[in-house]
């Protein structure tokens, strides 16, 4: 699962450093455009429904918090 | 804001908060609230008490609904069925947060159009009878905007349960509703501020002092620098000027709106901190951002997080646009495809933001302006890197750096000058004004000493905006000012003060005799 999200983030942000970055949001690092664009892309590959009402920083600060958001919604 | 009224008031609030009022601050910080809402809009106080009354009840009730669904999940193990749950509570959700929004923006809008309609019925029929009507013939309550976002956060943080209701009215109220921000913000989330609020809050020296000098400072930026800014640029669009005139008006404009905006809302954060309240901070440097984009991360920040929770994400990422985002992907492959949809929810975020500002047209033209630049610096970020790497361009270095900021900062000017506009054939005048006349002998002979300001107060201006400038790039640089000059002995400490009160009260532009301009967000 990790690596899978991974590599996806990877697809769109390739000069990130996602397994170390702990304050991608909070830090400025991932734009609106790159939110949109790594929401779609999850919701296109697990099949959930990330909504508006779960993106808050804390859900994609780093990549844990990431692929747990994923999890918590599969 | 400006008034010897407002100034006076705050201080007996300030000095009643931490002497007689001292064990009931935040019931102190409400009637004052209350008070000046009465005082200022004593009929449309009405319109606040519905808001404040519509997202007071349907918080609660969608508190819950919220507390039903989490004892409903916590009865089953199954997957699939807390996916249905979660699918029929958001659903009845929906309905309430629906209403609320409804009502909060519907007193908004009718206020606003009305009003707006006020100045078309004058202008067709009104006037020609010699009985027009007045904008205060409407009922517009007090700092309506920003208390109204401010509502319609909250519930929907409710609604997202990222937040509990909070189940005394008179505390939603004061946060909704405190007197500082009435005028022009800050946009405060309830999650990062309320509770502040309703805690005791000790005296310290330290809160008053760094508070004062924040006030002090909001209003050097209002009294001395945006009311003489105020003189020249409106001289400056007045219609008889060209060429380089209606350059630097569109400079001095951006300059002006950024001391007056930014000046008031030190004063507010610079009043809630001597009450050791802290407040969102709205401006980061804007000037020095190195895109368009990056300038609206740092310029009235409150209003762009605002409008990225409650109305940019939640578009983007509805269905429609989801499967528009699909569709443009396959079609125009996945690099040019993506910006498509969030590109035109940035459109929509910058035409509401737009039309808030006022009805017209040439909102139109500025939400497509400000959204063409903000999804092309996505677009074509790639094309970017590769046009510095053909040019050998090092993009830490500090000249490319700073031709960045003007870069920037010219775009923005050009954007001002499209709000500037009465219309949208105006916006075409202005420009074409700009360019009919290569007077650029301008900056060499006297002509900037008569748009209203003699030449000693015209090179006071110049002086204050280079201390602003200053100010921005000491603050860029990570140093605190108001730390440092803590940090000194007293007597330095002092001068200080003393110089900076005297300035104001030498060089600000007040007094029976003058009139200082309302905040220019004060009319939003």
């Amino acid at each position: 699962m990790k690596e899978k999200v991974l590599a996806l983030l990877k697809e769109i942000r390739g000069d990130v450093d996602f397994e170390n970055e702990e304050k991608l949001i909070d830090d400025g690092i991932l734009d609106s455009f790159d939110i949109i664009g790594i929401v779609s892309e999850l919701n296109d590959t697990f099949d959930i429904d990330i909504t508006a009402d779960e993106l808050e920083p804390e859900n994609f600060n780093t990549l844990n918090a990431i692929v747990a958001l994923v999890e918590s919604l599969m | 804001m400006v008034s010897f009224q407002f100034i006076l008031f705050s201080a007996v609030v300030l000095l009643l908060y931490y002497t007689v009022a001292r064990r009931w601050q935040w019931i102190l910080l409400f009637c004052a609230s209350i008070a000046l809402i009465l005082y200022v809009s004593p009929k449309a106080a009405i319109l606040t008490a519905i808001t404040t009354l519509s997202v007071y009840l349907l918080g609660i009730a969608l508190d819950r609904k919220n507390e039903e669904y989490r004892s409903a999940v916590a009865q089953t193990d199954e997957n699939g069925k807390k996916k249905e749950l979660k699918e029929a509570f958001r659903r009845r959700k929906q309905r309430y947060v629906f209403i609320a929004v409804l009502i909060c923006l519907g007193i908004l809008c009718g206020v606003k159009l009305a009003t707006s309609f006020v100045d078309v019925l004058n202008e067709l029929i009104l006037d020609r009878l010699g009985k027009g009507l007045s904008r205060t013939d409407i009922l517009v309550p007090v700092g309506l905007s920003y208390y109204t976002f401010k509502a319609i956060g909250y519930v929907v943080d409710v609604y997202r349960d990222r937040i509990r209701a909070q189940r005394n009215i008179c505390k939603l109220a004061l946060f909704l509703l405190f007197f500082p921000t009435l005028t022009q913000g800050p946009i405060d989330r309830y999650e990062d501020t309320a509770e502040q609020f309703f805690r005791f809050h000790p005296f310290e020296y330290r809160n008053l002092s760094f508070g004062a000098q924040r006030i002090l400072w909001g209003y050097m930026k209002k009294l001395i620098l945006a009311e003489r800014l105020n003189v020249v640029v409106n001289e400056l669009f007045s219609g008889n000027y060209q060429g380089f005139y209606i350059l630097v008006g569109a400079l001095l404009a951006g300059v002006q709106i950024y001391a007056d905006f930014s000046g008031g809302i030190d004063v507010t954060l610079g009043l809630a901190e001597c009450m050791g309240l802290r407040l969102t901070e709205n401006f980061r440097q804007p000037y020095m951002a190195k895109s368009v984009a990056e300038f609206w991360q740092r310029w009235h920040i409150t209003l762009g997080v605002w409008m990225g929770k409650y109305v940019f994400y939640p578009i983007s990422l509805s269905k429609p646009f989801s499967k528009l985002g699909r569709k443009a992907k396959e079609k125009l492959g996945p690099e040019n495809g993506k910006v498509i949809a969030p590109s035109i929810a940035s459109f929509i975020v910058f035409f509401l933001v737009g039309i808030w500002h006022g009805v017209g047209m040439k909102y139109v033209i500025y939400g497509l302006y400000q959204a063409f630049f903000v999804s092309t610096n996505t677009l074509f970020s790639k094309h970017y890197e590769k046009m510095r790497g053909f040019f050998h361009i090092d993009p830490e270095r500090k000249s490319w750096q700073i031709f960045q900021m003007i870069r920037t900062l010219m775009l923005i000017t050009i954007g001002r000058l499209i709000t500037r506009a009465d219309s949208a054939q105006h916006i075409y005048n202005l420009f074409r004004s700009m360019f009919a006349e290569f007077n650029i002998w301008v900056f060499f002979d006297e002509s900037f000493f008569n748009l209203g300001l003699d030449r000693k107060n015209f090179f006071l201006m110049l002086f204050a905006i280079l201390i602003l400038l200053a100010v921005d790039i000491i603050k860029e640089r990570g140093i605190r000012i108001r730390e440092t000059i803590s940090a000194q002995s007293l007597p330095v400490r002092w001068l200080i003060y003393y110089l900076a009160i005297f300035a104001l009260l030498i060089f600000g532009m007040y007094g029976p005799a003058f009139d200082p301009a309302n905040f220019v967000y004060g009319g939003f």
